[in-house]
């Protein structure tokens, strides 16, 4: 599709993609990439990093590096998963409520106002607290359904515009039913916009696993990048000089995050030039004053 | 300017918020204390209040009758009262308090007051935090300074229990309408701190009580507690030295703790609540339920826990393993039974291939292939260990016996339900396999009537095991009523040998109780050299304030 | 008029069911807080204690609808109830202490993100396709995916640990007086310097990036080179005409941050253990402190549902078109 083909052109999307497949190649071949098991003790209580333990230990003696590698499992699932939930049910409404308007979009509209009002983080501890050791699939699930609203705003909004475009004009005197034209005519328009909500989302997905388990909430049996952190800062990592215990998933954490933030910017840029930086600016600014679009 | 007048906002606030500042500082010998972690102060002295009152409240403002001294065999050490006396038929028990006391307002404090204590917890049951109104049958003035108690049944470990209840003042507290919610902001006591000098909800100072019987023994004027929110702000406050005197978790203490300053900075670990591993008798899986009720599978699982590994990892090496089959352990090593190690003991002994033999023996093999061992008749064992979640140490532990115990052959996995949940859990006997916690006391009564009386099933969480045992309930239910020590011995060693016959629970380590100090200022601390009696500065050890009034100021 | 009196009414209703929500919510979870406070005081509580607490704390067995009804009107009257931890200490004065902190910490850490990250977002779209574009974007990018508790826990790391600049944690001296005197400010602004920023950094990229775009959408339009055109100099028309103008959509994204802050405060607050609204919640979470955990919530979204309203003020004055309607 074009708009891929433009994404490998652009600088910051290439890095952005290029940490995003080593973080998922990494996860995908996890037991490869280290002799050690991630939940069995192979060696003493918090080892500084060596030529053993590239990483160091935990508390309790586990293999940072190899929880590290198998960590980005979850966090990777879940920060997908979730952010596939949250995009679709924010970009179905949202074209239904944009699309169909009247009593459909007042109600839709309502909810997410609803949802909106709420503080996200607040509600989600509590939820989580809640529910107890909350799995990653929980919590995916936590996220999935209450971080919806965001997006039917800005879907919403943005197919209001298409709607009174030409093209939909047409479809609807030929005929076409509603939701062939959601589907077909209305979204393929909202592609960028749909992505950079999706990439959005994995992102707030990510940060927001990582919140909660840091802060007890989650399933202490799995291995995640959020369950470091709190393993890490139970065993007051930081005041008994561990630091590879807690910084290992910190930089992590913030590698992923910075990846994506790059994709997400990239696709920015693609879909409004103008919003273009360096190179990419000026090859387009050149192409502008050849006589196309406005500066 | 943004910035610091939103600072002076709040800090006008923070003013406003807390109580009217007091006009004296504290001066003099000022002990830094922390007893509590909290993340802000509530100006609450009510004596009744168990979790809602500051932790100074209890011993330092309100002085217990006799101060009974775990560590020295319950030696009473008398405050209040100058003696006290078990009637022959242990039916009831009379203490003489002493002469010329006053409470810190200058008013005697008399029979009188004892009295209508017990009225007023008998009217207001909900300041009944120890359950003493159910025991007594009345309690009788005999003269000024003579009050007896005439209990419903005998009892001869009543006086333990009795001076668990604070005594207010009549003169004070008759006039307060719903004790349940007051505050006693401006509390009037007997012991040696009473007066509140300074209470913002970061700091509150304590000082001397101007009419203290034993002011000639106390050299400290004025106790200050800081407010700490955890575990790192306990540390952090101990490493600059800030405190004298704390009871926290500290993790890797030689290094965070005593190398900061090793003349002064010491501390000394002892031994209070027995963390065992516990299986339901009553499991709702009807497999499990064949297997747990098999002593041998019992014996078996107790030789595949490595309590050695599990007190060094899981609990920095701060806790005392505890293998003794009887579940008492050094705790109570004045009463154990050495019938009870030579008979039972290998079973309380890490020992990977004696377990796994065991089973094997009584027919715990691999049934159906699927790599697990089952039950003899052929069915599946599923074990699910349960503990609350956010318990780290406690969830530490569980994955280092699930690794033991995994290579064995079992089928085992973790669950960490909220721990309210688990706690339910634990009282209906709804779940296969946990770890529980049981209070130290003075006698190995308490801990067996706690966990093993039928009686109390369903009703809190320390019969979880839902064990009972005809024979033992018996020989406790005898043991109140001997007023002889040796017909006691007898029948304690008697009950341990059924304990440790049956194994009903697996002890793995008892729980340390933390007492951090600082010589820097004050000497006179209690030691592993000098182990005079329980220096712990927490809410539940009495004995503290025997330490405080140990305490010189170094000149 | 018409339009803010529907929004009125909305937020009305809306914070109606969030009250609605909060009564249910503590009633559908598992166990109880007597249990839970059992629980964590370990094996310090017997089996007698705990029949003394219950009785204490009167756990009510009145009808479900009398409760409802009983609970909505002590709401609009102000009366939040009684911390169970901090009993018998009014829910009301708990929040209000942390309020205050929060309100310092995060409100301040917003206004400077908010106006530092404007400000980067305006110049960098001036200066578009240089340098100093591509550096401040991609450091806006970077400090707003990067999770706030991994920038704590690093700032701690870095500041507080190794190089010991700055405190660990608190929100001042614990053993210095609340008083209006330098050495108490002086200790709040030293130990508020981390977790200032921290958020700082983790908010002022979402602005910058905003603000950045906004601009650069408008300064094709022609208001804009008109400016130019009269001769008004660079920053005159940067700032004057196309930042003002691209403060709008702005302002309503700041309404948004407000729900933001009062949740990204919160790992900040765990991590540096300042006794904010976070902090509190936290706390009261793990304790089982229904009041508490009741009242935050109520007074989170009231407090979102007020800053929605006043940027809905906000824009019908600052956008003369909606005037109208």
């Amino acid at each position: 599709m074009k708009l891929f083909a433009q994404l490998l052109q652009n600088k910051k999307a290439m890095t952005g993609l290029v940490i995003l497949t080593i973080i998922i190649l990494v996860a995908i071949f996890a037991p490869l990439l280290t002799e050690y098991s991630p939940v069995k003790r192979v060696g003493r209580p918090h080892q500084a990093p060596s030529w053993d333990h590239w990483m160091g230990t935990t508390r309790l003696g586990h293999d940072v590096f190899s929880r590290l590698v198998h960590g980005a499992r979850v966090s990777l699932a879940v920060g997908f998963g979730a952010g596939l939930l949250i995009t679709l049910i924010g970009t179905v409404l949202g074209i239904i409520a944009g699309y169909k308007g009247g009593v459909v979009d007042e109600v839709i509209n309502f909810f997410t106002n609803m949802v909106l009002v709420v503080p996200n983080l607040p509600l989600l501890l509590v939820l989580a607290a809640f529910i107890g050791q909350a799995s990653p699939l929980v919590i995916a699930i936590i996220l999935g359904l209450t971080s919806w609203a965001w997006g039917v705003r800005v879907t919403r909004s943005e197919t209001l515009s298409i709607r009174q475009r030409d093209f939909v004009k047409s479809a609807e005197m030929l005929g076409e039913p509603g939701w062939r034209i959601m589907l077909f005519e209305i979204f393929p328009n909202l592609i960028s916009i749909v992505g950079i909500n999706f990439i959005g989302s994995v992102i707030f997905a990510v940060i927001t696993e990582a919140t909660l388990e840091f802060l007890g909430l989650g399933d202490p049996n799995t291995v995640s990048w959020g369950i470091m952190l709190y393993n890490a800062q139970n065993a007051a990592a930081l005041a008994v000089g561990a630091w590879w215990d807690i910084l290992a998933p910190c930089f992590a954490l913030a590698f992923l995050g910075l990846g994506l933030a790059l994709i997400n910017f990239a696709i920015d840029e693609i879909a409004n030039p103008r919003l273009r930086t360096g190179g990419m600016l000026n090859r387009w600014t050149r192409m502008v004053r050849l006589g196309e679009g406005k500066l | 300017m943004t910035r610091t007048s939103w600072i002076a906002a709040a800090s006008v606030v923070a003013l406003l918020a807390a109580a009217p500042a007091q006009a004296q500082d504290a001066s003099g010998n000022v002990l830094t204390l922390a007893s509590e972690q909290t993340t802000t102060f509530v100006r609450n002295f009510n004596p009744f209040g168990q979790t809602s009152a500051r932790y100074t409240t209890l011993d330092f403002m309100y002085e217990p009758l006799v101060v009974f001294n775990r560590l020295k065999g319950n030696e009473p050490h008398y405050r209040l009262a100058e003696s006290f006396e078990l009637a022959d038929d242990l039916m009831s028990i009379t203490f003489v308090l002493r002469e010329g006391l006053k409470w810190s307002d200058g008013e005697a404090l008399t029979a009188d007051d004892v009295v209508f204590t017990y009225d007023y917890i008998a009217k207001f049951p909900a300041l009944d935090f120890i359950s003493i109104g159910a025991q007594l049958e009345s309690v009788e003035k005999v003269d000024e300074r003579t009050v007896t108690f005439h209990l419903k049944e005998a009892n001869s470990l009543i006086a333990n229990t009795i001076v668990g209840m604070p005594i207010i003042p009549e003169h004070v507290w008759a006039e307060i309408e719903d004790p349940v919610t007051f505050a006693n902001e401006n509390p009037v006591g007997s012991g040696p701190m009473t007066e509140i000098t300074r209470f913002t909800p970061q700091v509150y100072e304590q000082c001397a009580n101007p009419h203290y019987w034993d002011a000639d023994n106390l050299d400290v004027d004025c106790l200050r507690m800081p407010q700490l929110a955890d575990n790192p702000q306990v540390l952090a406050a101990l490493a600059d030295g800030t405190l004298d005197w704390a009871t926290s978790f500290i993790p890797d203490i030689d290094n965070t703790f005593v190398a900061k300053d090793p003349e002064h900075h010491k501390y000394w670990f002892t031994p209070s609540s027995l963390v065992s591993f516990q299986i339901s008798m009553v499991t709702p899986d009807e497999n499990n339920r064949k297997a747990f009720n098999d002593v041998n599978f019992r014996r078996a699982l107790s030789m595949l826990i490595d309590r050695q590994t599990i007190v060094d990892i899981a609990g920095y090496g701060y806790p005392l393993v505890n293998d003794d089959p009887a579940s008492l352990g050094e705790l109570y090593a004045s009463f154990a039974n050495p019938e009870v190690e030579a008979q039972y003991g290998q079973y309380g002994q890490f020992d990977l291939e004696a377990g796994m033999a065991l089973l094997d023996e009584s027919g715990y093999v691999d049934a159906d292939g699927d790599g697990f061992r089952d039950n003899p008749d052929g069915t599946p064992i599923a074990i699910d260990i349960m503990v609350p979640n956010g318990w780290t140490d406690w969830i530490d532990a569980v994955q280092i016996a699930m690794e033991s115990l995994s290579e064995a052959g079992l089928n085992v996995k973790m669950s960490t339900p909220e721990a309210a949940v688990w706690t339910s859990g634990l009282i209906a006997g709804e779940y296969s396999m946990t770890l529980n916690a049981l209070a130290s006391a003075a006698n190995p009564y308490f801990p067996y009537i706690r966990s093993f009386n039928p009686n109390d099933f369903g009703k809190s969480r320390f019969t979880a095991p839902h064990w009972e045992n005809e024979e033992l309930s018996a020989l406790l239910a005898e043991y109140t009523q001997i007023k002889d020590p040796a017909e006691a011995k007898a029948v304690m060693d008697q009950a341990q040998m059924i304990v440790a016959e049956n194994m009903p629970i697996i002890p793995v380590y008892n729980s340390p109780s933390f007492y951090e100090y600082n010589t820097s200022r004050f000497t006179g601390w209690a030691d592993a050299e000098n182990p005079k009696y329980s220096p712990v500065v927490s809410n539940a050890n009495p004995a503290r304030l025997l330490q405080l009034l140990d305490l010189e100021p170094v000149e | 008029m018409a339009f803010l009196l529907r929004r009125l009414a909305f937020y009305l209703a809306a914070f109606l069911v969030a009250a609605t929500i909060n009564f249910f919510l503590p009633r559908l979870m598992p166990g109880d807080p007597i249990q839970i406070m059992f629980a964590s005081a370990g094996s310090e509580l017997s089996l007698e204690n705990l029949n003394a607490l219950k009785l204490t704390f009167g756990f009510i067995d009145a009808p479900l609808h009398e409760q409802y009804f009983a609970y909505l009107q002590s709401v609009f009257t102000g009366d939040l109830g009684r911390s169970i931890k901090y009993f018998p200490l009014p829910v009301t004065e708990l929040l209000g202490r942390a309020l205050v902190w929060t309100v310092g910490l995060m409100g301040i850490a917003t206004v400077i993100a908010f106006t530092l990250g404007s400000l980067l977002g305006v110049f960098a779209a001036w200066r578009r396709g240089r340098l100093i574009d591509s550096v401040i974007s991609l450091t806006a990018i970077f400090s707003s995916s990067v999770p706030a508790v991994v920038v704590s826990l690093i700032m701690l790391f870095v500041f507080g640990y190794t190089l010991g600049w700055f405190p660990n944690g608190y929100a001042a001296d614990p053993l210095i007086d609340p008083a209006w005197n330098w050495e108490y400010i002086s200790s709040v602004l030293y130990h508020g310097t981390l977790p200032m920023l921290t958020l700082v950094f983790v908010l002022m990229g979402g602005f910058a990036v905003t603000m950045r775009n906004n601009m650069i959408n408008l300064l094709g339009e022609d208001y804009i080179v008109m400016a130019r055109a009269k001769g008004l100099s660079d920053n005159n028309v940067m700032l004057w005409y196309a930042a003002r103008n691209a403060l709008l959509p702005t302002v309503s994204s700041l309404a948004i941050a407000i729900g933001t802050v009062l949740g990204g405060s919160l790992v900040t607050e765990v991590v540096f253990n300042y006794p904010g609204l976070g902090n509190t919640l936290y706390q009261a979470i793990i304790a089982r402190d229904y009041p508490v955990i009741q009242g935050q919530l109520l007074i989170m979204t009231a407090a979102m549902l007020i800053s929605n309203f006043v940027v809905d003020l906000s824009y019908v004055l600052l956008d003369p078109r909606l005037k109208k309607a």
